[in-house]
């Protein structure tokens, strides 16, 4: 096995395997930076180029590639409140946070150190663990997968940041969202409101987009500054500081290296929930929480660590069973076929060097990206101190981008819009928005598992089985910890919200847009046949009742500021804003529809950046000029993204 | 008599110039969009791309060509979208996991009619089935001879309507094997960790799935045996047979040593109508309804060029480990309308059969 390791890492640092390397390492920097844009993209794209290449230069580019898209993924989450990629969405809720607490490099500093540091030791725990992986995989089925899902929902509590009924009724609801389309058995389609854009459900992207950054883009409109609300002088540390926070959070980093590499192991669940898993421990595991959701380093860390240690975790199942756990991985196995390398066990057999030199190509990209970003950290760091109206043109400009990368179809932008403005009240009203990602993402694999393990196995017997019962030992235990963690807490706060303070008013509204979808989710289940029904059936009925009681401590909230003769609806001074806000953006969806994005955006871009920014019209020229030649190399050149088909334009 | 055949070739060689430079009038210096209508990185957008990279080289007018996924509602949003939306400018080329049980079962959400696109050809790809050697109740599996006396074993799906599934089940239905239905993995990679897991026993794939996945994960460790592969059948009812699969037995040959007949009756129609067009059709290569001639004629041209690519049969041998069985424009037509005219008692069957326990 040393002599493999050896030869592996031999073949890998050897020209021009090392030099297609670092192509890919800068390649996926760039993938995993622009919002909507990931690793499975930057793969598709890169992979016809590697049909005529050896085996190990191409797997060198496209794994270097892969590597990084984790690492770069931050720099949107934390700068912009954005996800970079799926795999960072949790980063968002401590490292937005810190921008606006002008600590954007420290946050920085910290997530490129322990990307590396979880991307070489994720490598290394992987490389160890070979021998006895095969067992590991093996023995989880759809029952596991099913009860791994569960374990991942009982993070609520921890997600919650303080309401953890709200938190719940959230998570029922963002289950509910993901029962969108065609059942997981049964040709029926659910709540698909006769457009065949919902027949295979919402897209994540934009749904994700929706939720989190049209609130933040809200806010950076409404209040008017930069992201960070603190000026440029008055932050101290910064980039060193960051990378201090890693070191000294070596046991949460080994942690989440672990976290990351075992989690992205297991095929079927892999990368899509190893964040949140990995935010969910950081909390769960802090002797004190009260920062979290706040701008709390240990909130970067442990989802940014997680995210890359995870990589060489999901290579493992693809190389060694041709089991691949994502669509990336898939897009991987296609190139191994290609160069002539058939998945199974023989790559932990007589090619166990190849399957190194892999492990060793993430290693290397890991560390090789961390630091190249490094060098400009200070520098990205900037943006949080631009002027926040010009940074609403650019957000504008990669959010709708971004969305439309889904599935290029106009739906994207509706789920973005209507997720947009849920969200917003969300937000106002202190109903956490985590647990309705975690639940809109854990739904299909938990039903599905469900399903398939209802047919498989005779009654309920799988839930004896071994790896079962450690699972549920741990639900358990995670709902124990949440609740305990609340009540201690509760003394100093009646109806505790997410980070900021919530209004009464808009708290109601949330609430009760959540209790309505439930009411409408649940009214079709009872004529749907069992398989197609009774999972949205036991989702929406506890969602309903929870909604309920949510509501009762609503109105209590409600009644008690008012009587103290509080503000019970503060929300009201921003409206025109977002009112304002959401004119342009349909504007801009208007002309889309007039004269596709190629006109659209740039004419958006000249027009918000002379009236609503105020700068010069030769400036706002010059920045529509920039915005066509953007689109114009990015997404039709490079990306060949289809436009949408406009009366005028084509 | 040096000059009079150096004047003949130069003669030729000017024809041949002058003829693809008529053909290169229409896609000089434009860039033609290949959709496809699964995500990036599926097994279709896999082979669109590396069919596109080689295809680019043929098309005379040397266009540039680019890849674009369209995915949703299992390729039907896609295939809408076609017809339409795209234009019939020659700069739309669709290529298609075709969504053929959608097109023979008629599902509503599919608005065109498949048969009104312009076909270029398609790719084909027979599929095999196998099963565990310890499956069912009894003393397992050694050879399809035991298949009938193990008891109740279970099969790996993918969903009920698809046409693995549905021809997984009739196989098994002809026969008179016992097994329980277990539908819903997302993907052959799903199947295979339930069958390394021994959470289902029997299942079947395309050729390359089992070459590539299957065979050195479950044939060659000698946990799983093949059983045997769906053939086309000819005008006489005999198998057609895969030189590609000596040694492996067509169903049709099965079912007549375990049951001593040919397979007939409504189960084997219905096994053959969605057979033929799944072996021989499982991606199609379209245009528009109304693509100009000389678009059709140069793509045409590049397509059956393809069949003489060595570069690319090596790049598809590396892929799919066989070589491709390219389908040409008029043969795509002629499966289409086959599926297109199915008599009603068969499509009403599996409507039926697909959605029974």
């Amino acid at each position: 096995m040393v002599d493999a390791a050896l030869s592996g890492f031999l073949s890998v640092i050897a020209w021009p395997a090392i030099g297609y390397l670092f192509a890919g390492v800068l390649a996926g920097l760039f993938f995993g930076a622009v919002p909507g844009l990931s690793g499975l993209v930057g793969l598709a794209i890169l992979m016809p180029f590697t049909f005529a290449m050896d085996p190990v230069p191409a797997l060198a580019l496209l794994f270097g590639m892969f590597a990084v898209t984790t690492t770069s993924d931050t720099i949107a989450s934390v700068l912009l409140g954005i996800p970079g990629t799926s795999a960072s969405q949790a980063t968002i809720i401590d490292g937005y946070p810190m921008a606006a607490k002008g600590e954007a490099a420290r946050a920085l500093g910290a997530a490129f150190s322990v990307s590396a540091i979880g991307g070489l030791l994720g490598a290394i725990l992987l490389g160890l663990s070979i021998p006895f992986v095969k067992p590991l995989i093996l023995s989880f089925a759809q029952p596991e997968i099913f009860m791994l899902a569960l374990l991942g929902l009982a993070m609520v509590g921890s997600l919650s940041g303080g309401s953890v009924l709200c938190g719940l009724v959230a998570a029922l609801a963002g289950l509910g969202v993901s029962y969108v389309g065609y059942a997981e058995n049964g040709a029926l389609p659910r709540y698909w409101l006769g457009a065949p854009y919902l027949l295979d459900g919402l897209p994540l992207v934009p749904f994700v987009l929706g939720l989190f950054a049209i609130p933040e883009l809200i806010d950076l409109a409404a209040k008017d500054s930069s992201i960070s609300k603190v000026p440029r002088s008055s932050v101290s540390g910064g980039l060193m500081k960051g990378i201090w926070d890693a070191f000294r959070n070596w046991w949460l980093v080994l942690r989440s290296t672990a976290i990351g590499a075992y989690v992205g192991l297991l095929p079927g669940l892999g990368g899509s929930v190893v964040d949140w898993v990995a935010y969910g421990h950081a909390v769960q595991s802090a002797s004190d929480k009260d920062g979290f959701g706040k701008g709390d380093v240990r909130g970067v860390i442990a989802p940014e660590t997680a995210n890359n240690a995870m990589k060489g975790g999901a290579l493992i199942p693809t190389i060694a069973f041709g089991i691949p756990g994502s669509p990336a991985m898939a897009v991987l196995l296609g190139a191994l076929l290609i160069q002539d390398l058939t998945p199974g066990p023989e790559m932990l057999g007589g090619k166990l060097h190849v399957t190194f030199s892999l492990m060793w190509t993430l290693a290397i990209a890991n560390v090789a990206g961390a630091l190249l970003l490094m060098l400009i950290a200070r520098q990205l760091a900037l943006v949080t101190f631009v002027n926040g109206r010009f940074l609403v043109t650019a957000i504008t400009l990669f959010m709708f981008m971004g969305a439309w990368l889904a599935t290029t179809n106009l739906g994207d932008w509706i789920v973005l819009l209507v997720f947009g403005a849920t969200g917003y009240v969300m937000k106002q009203g202190g109903v956490p928005r985590p647990p309705m990602v975690l639940g809109f993402v854990v739904g299909p694999i938990m039903e599905n598992a469900l399903f398939i393990t209802s047919h498989a196995y005779d009654g309920l017997s799988w839930l004896g089985r071994p790896i079962c019962i450690v699972i549920g030992a741990m639900i358990v235990l995670s709902l124990v910890l949440g609740t305990r963690w609340r009540t201690r807490r509760s003394h100093d706060s009646k109806f505790v919200h997410e980070a900021q303070p919530a209004d009464p008013a808009m708290s109601l509204v949330a609430i009760g847009l959540l209790l309505a979808f439930s009411i409408w989710g649940l009214a079709p289940t009872f004529s749907w046949a069992t398989d197609v029904g009774a999972v949205p059936m036991i989702t929406f009925i506890p969602a309903i009742c929870l909604a309920l009681a949510a509501l009762a401590f609503g109105v209590r909230d409600f009644l008690e500021v008012r009587a103290s003769n509080g503000d019970v609806f503060p929300v009201r001074r921003e409206l025109a804003q977002v009112l304002h806000l959401h004119l342009w953006w349909i504007s801009l969806v208007g002309a889309t529809m007039l004269a596709g994005q190629l006109v659209a955006f740039p004419l958006f871009v000249a027009l918000h950046v002379r009236f609503v920014v105020g700068y010069a019209w030769w400036t706002a020229l010059l920045c529509a000029a920039g915005t066509w030649v953007f689109l114009h190399l990015l997404f039709d050149r490079a990306l060949a993204v289809m436009w949408y088909p406009s009366m005028f334009f084509y | 008599m040096r000059f009079p055949i150096l004047a003949l070739a130069s003669t030729v060689m000017f024809l041949t110039n002058f003829a693809s430079a008529v053909q290169a009038e229409f896609y000089e210096g434009k860039q033609i969009t290949v959709v496809v209508n699964y995500g990036a990185g599926g097994s279709t957008d896999v082979l669109a791309r590396l069919v596109t990279k080689h295809l680019e080289k043929h098309i005379p007018g040397s266009p540039e060509v680019v890849v674009t996924n369209m995915a949703g509602a299992g390729g039907i949003v896609a295939t809408n979208h076609m017809g339409e939306v795209a234009k019939a400018d020659g700069l739309t080329l669709a290529f298609f996991g075709t969504p053929f049980m959608q097109y023979a079962l008629q599902d509503p959400a599919l608005t065109v009619d498949l048969s009104r696109f312009v076909w270029l050809g398609g790719f084909g790809q027979p599929t095999l089935c196998f099963i565990r050697k310890d499956a069912g109740t009894g003393a397992g599996v050694e050879s399809v001879d035991d298949l009938l006396e193990i008891g109740e074993f279970k099969l790996g799906g993918y969903r009920a309507t698809s046409s693995t599934d549905i021809r997984m089940r009739l196989g098994l239905d002809l026969l008179g094997a016992s097994y329980k239905h277990v539908t819903g993995y997302r993907s052959s990679a799903k199947v295979l960790a339930a069958l390394l897991q021994n959470e289902v026993s029997y299942s079947c794939g395309s050729v390359t799935l089992y070459r590539k996945s299957f065979e050195p994960n479950l044939i060659e460790p000698g946990l799983a045996t093949p059983l045997w592969y769906y053939s086309l059948v000819d005008a006489e009812g005999n198998p057609v047979r895969d030189p590609r699969l000596e040694g492996i037995p067509t169903f049709i040959d099965v079912h007549e040593r375990l049951k001593g007949e040919r397979p007939s009756g409504i189960l084997f129609d219905s096994l053959t109508a969605v057979n033929n067009i799944a072996v021989t059709m499982l991606r199609g290569v379209f245009l528009p309804e109304g693509t100009p001639d000389e678009a059709v004629e140069a793509l045409r041209t590049a397509w059956s060029a393809l069949s003489e690519d060595e570069e690319f049969i090596s790049d598809f041998m590396s892929l799919a480990d066989e070589p491709p069985s390219l389908l040409s424009g008029a043969e795509a037509r002629e499966r289409l309308d086959s599926l297109g005219n199915l008599d009603p008692e068969i499509v009403a069957f599996i409507k039926e059969y697909a959605i029974q326990e």
